[in-house]
């Protein structure tokens, strides 16, 4: 309510104040956002940051990374690392920028015939790492994307450097690729030497350690709350 | 004739609910308008209707809007089912889709309101259950804050941050990417 007069428009505005919506009416107008003005949306206040959390919400907002199950495989324990861990924190809720990005993940570098293979998460894998050797015994990853599912179409959608990921210019079978982050360019490795799960970012070159993770991590499965439900998921389809 | 006309008065008359505001003002609408919101409809179903619907959430003012809502929703979805049976498809095409156009002009106009008004009649529709009026409200201010920052929404709805300096740090850090 727009008011000339500070004090009447200061009383107006108490009228109008958003902390008058009840919860459910909250959720309403945040249901209808998008995943980035969400994410935003809770720094606003306690409120909101606790309504866009809760796992009541889930069925109703739009969701994305939300953390990592490890475990050794074969029956061993599996632990989660969600909101509450303390690393963890670091980097959960990136956002890949759009649906039609997919990747394929290979070891041993891409070839015409190679089928994508299944990761861990039970989803076909669909974007693809590869480690390529250059001049003077230095190696690069380099990232493909598929563009479209039609036409098979890859692209080389980024190339970074050994020593610019891992600090050390040669560490063949030394990682591994967790993950790409469904709403961001952010990809995740662990570093087997130290067993430090690191994320890179692809947008901006920025490597950073997100925590050290225990002996027996043998399977390293991204989460994504009510995936089935996403949008990503329907795209996908 | 005479018993006739009275009974079709009756039944008449039995299709009008009268919803009465939080301020004790009564409005006399048709079951077909009323029947939007699944609150009534519900209430209606259960034949808890005589004597009126008291809606003690909801002022006489906006209780005006949402029935100036109800009605021309209600008036297009009649429209809409007459029109299916005596109309050729093309020229049910037609019509269709100039009701969908009068009803978007409709809808555009009456969000010109201001937003104490816009909030109020989220509350009623919530409220109420109409699921047309919430999606549209609930939009408009979802629209009013996808391209704001933080602190312009704070501005904005009023709203006062409560989380420490720390704790917004921690969210800023952990969605660093939502705010680039």
């Amino acid at each position: 309510m727009d008011c000339p007069n500070p004090k009447r428009s200061a009383c107006a505005v108490v009228v109008a104040a958003a902390a008058d919506l009840p919860d459910d009416a909250l959720v309403q107008i945040l249901s209808r956002l998008p995943i980035k003005p969400l994410c935003r949306s809770k720094c606003v206040a306690k409120a909101w940051r606790d309504l866009i959390a809760h796992p009541l919400h889930r069925r109703k907002l739009p969701q994305t990374l939300a953390g990592f199950f490890y475990g050794s495989g074969g029956g061993g324990r599996t632990s989660c690392w969600t909101r509450q861990g303390q690393e963890f924190v670091n980097f959960i809720n990136m956002l890949w920028a759009s649906a039609r990005l997919h990747y394929i993940y290979h070891e041993q570098g891409l070839q015409a015939d190679d089928e994508p293979i299944e990761d861990v998460n039970g989803f076909e894998a669909d974007y693809a790492t590869d480690f390529v050797g250059t001049e003077g015994w230095s190696y690069e990853v380099c990232i493909w994307v598929l563009e479209d599912y039609d036409t098979q179409q890859w692209e080389l959608k980024h190339t970074v450097s050994f020593l610019e990921l891992f600090g050390k210019v040669n560490c063949r079978m030394g990682y591994k690729v967790i993950a790409i982050h469904p709403d961001h360019n952010l990809l995740f490795l662990v570093q087997h030497w130290n067993q430090k799960l690191i994320s890179y970012d692809m947008d901006s070159r920025e490597v950073r350690d997100l925590c050290t993770l225990a002996h027996g991590y043998g399977s390293i499965t991204p989460y994504v709350p009510f995936f089935l439900e996403s949008e990503a998921f329907e795209n996908k389809e | 004739m005479a018993s006739a006309g009275s009974g079709d008065e009756k039944a008449a008359a039995a299709a009008m609910i009268t919803l009465i505001s939080s301020d004790n003002e009564k409005f006399e609408v048709t079951e077909a308008t009323a029947t939007l919101s699944q609150t009534i409809r519900h209430m209606i179903e259960d034949g808890c209707t005589d004597g009126g619907v008291p809606l003690p959430n909801v002022t006489s003012k906006i209780l005006a809007r949402v029935i100036e809502y109800c009605k021309k929703h209600a008036t297009a979805a009649a429209g809409e089912e007459g029109s299916s049976s005596s109309f050729s498809d093309a020229a049910f095409l037609e019509v269709d889709r100039a009701f969908l156009e009068e009803l978007e002009e409709f809808d555009d106009a009456f969000l010109e309101v201001d937003r104490a008004t816009l909030f109020d009649l989220i509350l009623a529709a919530n409220y109420l259950d109409i699921k047309g009026l919430l999606n549209l409200t609930c939009q408009k201010v979802a629209d009013s804050v996808k391209g704001k920052t933080p602190e312009q929404i704070r501005e904005m709805y009023n709203i006062v941050n409560d989380l420490t300096p720390e704790e917004e740090a921690e969210i800023r850090r952990e969605t660093q990417w939502a705010f680039e």
